[in-house]
């Protein structure tokens, strides 16, 4: 038997808790950081949690936000790493 | 008297039973990964089973015969049975008294069954079958479809179709009679038989004549695009739901069984089965590809790519060999099948110009979390990746350490002697050492089980 690991953007009930949700996620979160950059990168975590705090958040919130504060277009890369079925290109840093 | 008392004794031991009288066989086989599931006391031969599938009220009602010899002298014994209702049970053409204990089929015949007899267990039954709710991998057993229905299922399945001992160290043959309502496909394992029509519903036969594990049992039923051929003088089916495209990555994936087959052949030893096949199905809850015996079936996450899925298939057909021809006989060593069949796909991509098994080693090595044992994973983590990826890992490290000539002889050896029967890690380590010469217990023990990273060899 192989399990399938979907993709952790949409990991449907089954895999709701599976690796690709924890382990890929936090690839994402890297290939984020390694995108736009340190400064950039912990300006979005504190500023999401500050704007989100107490409420609830949504990943298309997350990207929007993302683009915001660092002025680049990065729907592509959340797409590759939380939705896509073959392996990313590994992210260009700033 | 002295000789009397020494062989009393040695039932005693060897039965666990104070005596030789007919007595109830066990009502679970004693898999501590599979609580309940398998009986004791009898090994099936083989299984004639006629089921009719009704999709528009989920029905199904059947018909089993299931021919054992007793092991045990036994006054009653049972059958795993999930949900169904039983009408009549007989045992060798007499009615049997049979009652129901949750997911036991209780059967007592009029006569006790004396050690060594062969018996023939009828069973006739129906109702709608239901799934076996597993929580890691979504839903085994029976599931209805849209069109049809889907019966598959690891580490079991078939109780929820079949009156069955339903544990891989009982393997039987199998023929299988499908009866649905014409214009449908049923497919299942082994070899095709004739085709015949009545009435409006038509029977599909099936026969895997070569032992076969319960869990490797299957019945997909619906719409199907079934490509029939043959390939080294054997049957070979494969089938694709209607509604996917003929040129789509499922059709061309399942078009490589017979080129990936002849590649682990080449490395393995002798296809084991009679027939090839296999099957794609579009069920959202068949979330894995189970490997389901001469026809593995693909669920549709291994397609949404686009593109062909080698691999997949490359895996599922190595359990033809590691796992299925040779079966474990407690869940404990499932890795003998994962480890293997993933060691598979790395043999099968360096084939194919990708990474060389030694890359994917390193690269496995260096990401493994060695805290997480191989054999003896836990009922939960039977298909964890200590299982898959580091029981790869220990596969290609005794090939590192023994040489490929030796590793390659033991693998062939394996797939020889252990063909159609159940084997253990214990087993495979003395192989490996009988094959090397070489002392190889401490190797398997760093790899399998140690807590940390091995000495590279």
């Amino acid at each position: 038997m192989i399990v399938h690991r979907s993709p952790p953007g949409k990991p449907g009930v089954k895999n709701l808790f599976s690796e690709s949700v924890y382990e890929r996620g936090a690839m994402t979160v890297h290939a984020l950081r390694v995108s736009v950059g340190d400064k950039a990168f912990f300006e979005i975590l504190k500023t999401w949690v500050q704007e989100q705090r107490n409420a609830t958040g949504t990943t298309e919130e997350f990207v929007e936000l993302s683009e915001r504060i660092s002025g680049k277009q990065l729907d592509k890369l959340f797409d590759a790493w939380l939705y896509g079925t073959k392996k990313p290109t590994a992210p260009k840093p700033l | 008297m002295a000789v009397a008392a020494a062989v009393v004794l040695a039932g005693c031991l060897a039965s666990g039973r104070d005596d030789d009288r007919f007595h109830p066989g066990a009502a679970e086989i004693g898999d501590p990964y599979v609580p309940g599931a398998g009986n004791g006391g009898y090994d099936v031969d083989s299984y004639r089973l006629a089921v009719d599938y009704d999709p528009p009220s989920d029905r199904l009602s059947g018909r089993a015969v299931v021919t054992a010899t007793a092991t045990e002298p036994l006054s009653r014994f049972n059958l795993d049975l999930v949900g169904l209702d039983v009408s009549t049970v007989t045992v060798d053409g007499t009615r049997a008294e049979h009652r129901r204990d949750g997911d036991e089929l209780v059967v007592t015949p009029g006569r006790g069954l004396a050690r060594g007899s062969r018996f023939t267990v009828e069973v006739a039954y129906a109702g709608v079958p239901t799934a076996r709710p597993d929580g890691q991998l979504g839903s085994g057993g029976f599931l209805h479809t849209d069109d049809g229905a889907i019966a598959l299922g690891q580490p079991y399945s078939a109780a929820t179709w079949f009156p069955v001992n339903d544990h891989p160290a009982d393997k039987a043959t199998y023929e299988i009679e499908v009866t649905v309502p014409d214009g449908l496909e049923a497919l299942s394992n082994g070899v095709p038989g004739e085709r015949t029509s009545t009435g409006g519903r038509t029977t599909w036969r099936w026969a895997e004549r070569t032992p076969m594990a319960s869990y490797l049992s299957t019945l997909v039923i619906g719409e199907y695009r079934v490509t029939s051929g043959t390939h080294a003088g054997k049957p070979i089916v494969t089938a694709v739901p209607e509604r996917l495209a003929a040129t789509g990555p499922e059709a061309t994936s399942l078009a490589r069984t017979a080129e990936i087959a002849d590649f682990l052949a080449g490395r393995f030893g002798p296809y084991p089965f009679e027939s090839y096949g296999g099957i794609v199905v579009t069920d959202p809850r068949v979330g894995y590809a189970l490997e389901t015996q001469s026809r593995p079936v693909y669920g549709p996450g291994f397609f949404r790519g686009g593109q062909p899925n080698p691999a997949v298939v490359t895996h599922e057909l190595a359990h033809q060999w590691f796992g299925n021809s040779v079966a474990v006989a407690r869940w404990r060593d499932i890795w003998l099948n994962e480890g293997f069949a993933t060691y598979a796909e790395w043999l099968w991509e360096e084939h194919d110009g990708g990474r060389t098994a030694q890359r994917n080693f390193e690269l496995q090595y260096a990401m493994t979390d060695w805290s997480r044992p191989t054999l003896d994973p836990g009922r939960g983590q039977m298909f964890g990746s200590a299982v898959y990826k580091r029981g790869a890992l220990a596969v290609h490290a005794l090939r590192r350490t023994v040489g490929d000539e030796a590793f390659f002889t033991i693998l062939r050896t394996w797939t020889t002697e252990r063909r159609g029967g159940n084997a253990t890690t214990d087993d495979l380590v003395a192989l490996a050492e009988r094959v090397s010469g070489k002392s190889l217990r401490p190797l398997f023990d760093a790899w399998l089980s140690g807590r940390t990273a091995p000495a590279l060899p």
